[in-house]
């Protein structure tokens, strides 16, 4: 729970993920909060974005789904998605377009990139957590970010690594980017994954403990990349079009060979 | 949506139709947003036509490669990446109003593939999306399905048993928490109880007319 200096104001509450969650915002806040999404009502949401940043100096940072498209431009996203600084909660509270997570910390807001003058979360935190999350549409999001060329352009493969033990998905990733190597050797040729990278992840894997089931919400068990999954200590199922399709659909333009 | 519609129209002009399949097909006959790819799906009905769309895409600037199942065009537009792919079958179409997600508030009249063969090639492609969208389109067009018609198709396309166990095999999936967690996952919400007991009566619905198609 954030609580202002002065600790009054309005305590605004919200569901996320099953908890409630409480944030004390001062009243200036919200009056300032009202005042601009009042006053951006016609806006587009990027257009929103730029404003809340330009004139009342308010940081955010594109995430999840709408970020991954930014990126691969796609899989649509469902909703726009941005995360907050805590202390600013009061004042994006009233932007009802924007899905908003008040969990915005300094290093990711600085490590940010920015496309089209928008503030975009870095390809390496999208990937991992679509990796993470583990369902069909976030994989999906994962995998078309790393084929694409504004995915490669702004990806920096030590920091994957790096954030990839962090967020424990070493084997994941590891398994999906072989995958992706092969289909695109399959299909071009050629390969833009580096095979050292793909080696420094496979050093890090431990031998023991249970095979464990990814991805875990599927309906129709693929066992297409089952082998690659037993090298990663993964019991696979994951469902080829998942690759397939983001590697004829879009690694073509990334690849140049259209 | 743009270049679904300059496509189109080049296409009617040389007396060609080809047919929107696939994710904007589907948005044809829902009102639900749910997770789509932006690749636009077509249907031919004979390899020669595809010649003929092949040259529609070169003239609008389109990448062609030829694929086993038909062929893939790519081009970009103010650095997007826009993917049509196309494939060889014979799909029944009607004139339907697409509307853009992203943005919202763009639409556009397009050859679209009738319900009854959506049905039938998502029945049988049967990915996890597929079997959303067939959800989709029980729940929010059931009354659009013309038996008739479906019989005829099932029948063309010797698909009767393929479809009656696609509906059996989805009746299975209602209420396992697996189905749940897939349909959170595309539409980016839970299933209400109500939808998901309209869906078991559509599905049981549309099982028992298949039946009786079959005996016919």
């Amino acid at each position: 729970m954030w609580i202002p200096e002065n600790k009054y104001g309005f305590l605004i509450s919200m569901r996320k993920d099953k908890r409630r969650q409480y944030i004390l915002s001062d009243f200036k806040l919200l009056a300032q909060g009202i005042k601009a999404s009042k006053s951006m009502g016609e806006l587009s949401i990027p257009e929103k974005l730029k404003k809340a940043y330009n004139e009342y100096d308010k940081k955010y940072l594109i995430t999840g789904g709408s970020a991954a498209f930014i990126y691969h431009t796609y899989q649509f996203p469902l909703k726009e998605e941005i995360e907050i600084f805590p202390k600013d909660y009061g004042f994006w509270s009233f932007f009802n377009d924007i899905e908003i997570y008040p969990i915005l910390k300094e290093r990711e807001f600085r490590e940010k990139v920015v496309i089209d003058g928008l503030f975009v979360a870095r390809p390496e935190k999208i990937i991992l957590e679509g990796l993470r999350q583990g369902s069909i549409t976030s994989i999906l999001d994962s995998v078309s970010i790393l084929v694409s060329e504004k995915g490669l352009e702004f990806l920096e493969w030590e920091k994957l690594k790096k954030y990839a033990r962090e967020y424990g998905v070493i084997k994941e990733l590891g398994a999906i980017l072989e995958i992706i190597d092969n289909e695109l050797k399959h299909e071009y040729g050629r390969s833009f994954i580096p095979q050292n990278f793909i080696n420094a992840l496979f050093a890090d894997i431990k031998e023991k403990g249970r095979l464990r089931q990814y991805p875990k919400n599927i309906l129709v068990e693929d066992k297409t990349y089952s082998a690659i999954g037993d090298r990663w200590r993964l019991k696979l199922y994951l469902p080829a079009y998942v690759v397939k399709k983001p590697v004829e659909d879009i690694a073509p333009l990334t690849l140049k060979v259209i | 949506m743009e270049d679904l519609k300059k496509i189109q129209d080049l296409a009617s002009a040389q007396s060609l139709k080809p047919v929107v399949i696939g994710g904007y097909a589907v948005r044809a006959y829902t009102r639900t947003r749910i997770r789509y790819t932006k690749d636009i799906d077509l249907a031919l009905p004979r390899r020669e036509e595809s010649t003929k769309l092949r040259g529609i895409l070169a003239r609008l600037g389109y990448s062609i490669t030829e694929k086993p199942y038909g062929l893939s065009g790519y081009r970009k537009v103010r650095g997007v990446a826009i993917v049509v792919n196309t494939i060889i079958d014979d799909v029944w179409a009607e004139e339907k109003e697409i509307k853009s997600f992203y943005p919202v508030g763009i639409s556009i009249k397009a050859n679209v593939s009738s319900i009854e063969d959506l049905l039938i090639l998502k029945s049988r492609v049967w990915r996890e999306r597929d079997i959303i969208d067939l959800c989709l389109l029980l729940l929010e067009s059931f009354n659009s399905i013309n038996v008739e018609r479906l019989k005829q198709r099932l029948r063309s396309k010797d698909f009767y048993q393929g479809f009656q166990n696609s509906l059996k095999r989805l009746l299975n999936l209602i209420g396992k928490k697996k189905f749940h967690l897939v349909w959170e996952d595309f539409m980016g919400r839970k299933i209400e109880k109500g939808e998901e007991e309209e869906l078991w009566k559509k599905l049981n619905e549309l099982n028992k007319l298949v039946k009786s198609i079959c005996n016919d």
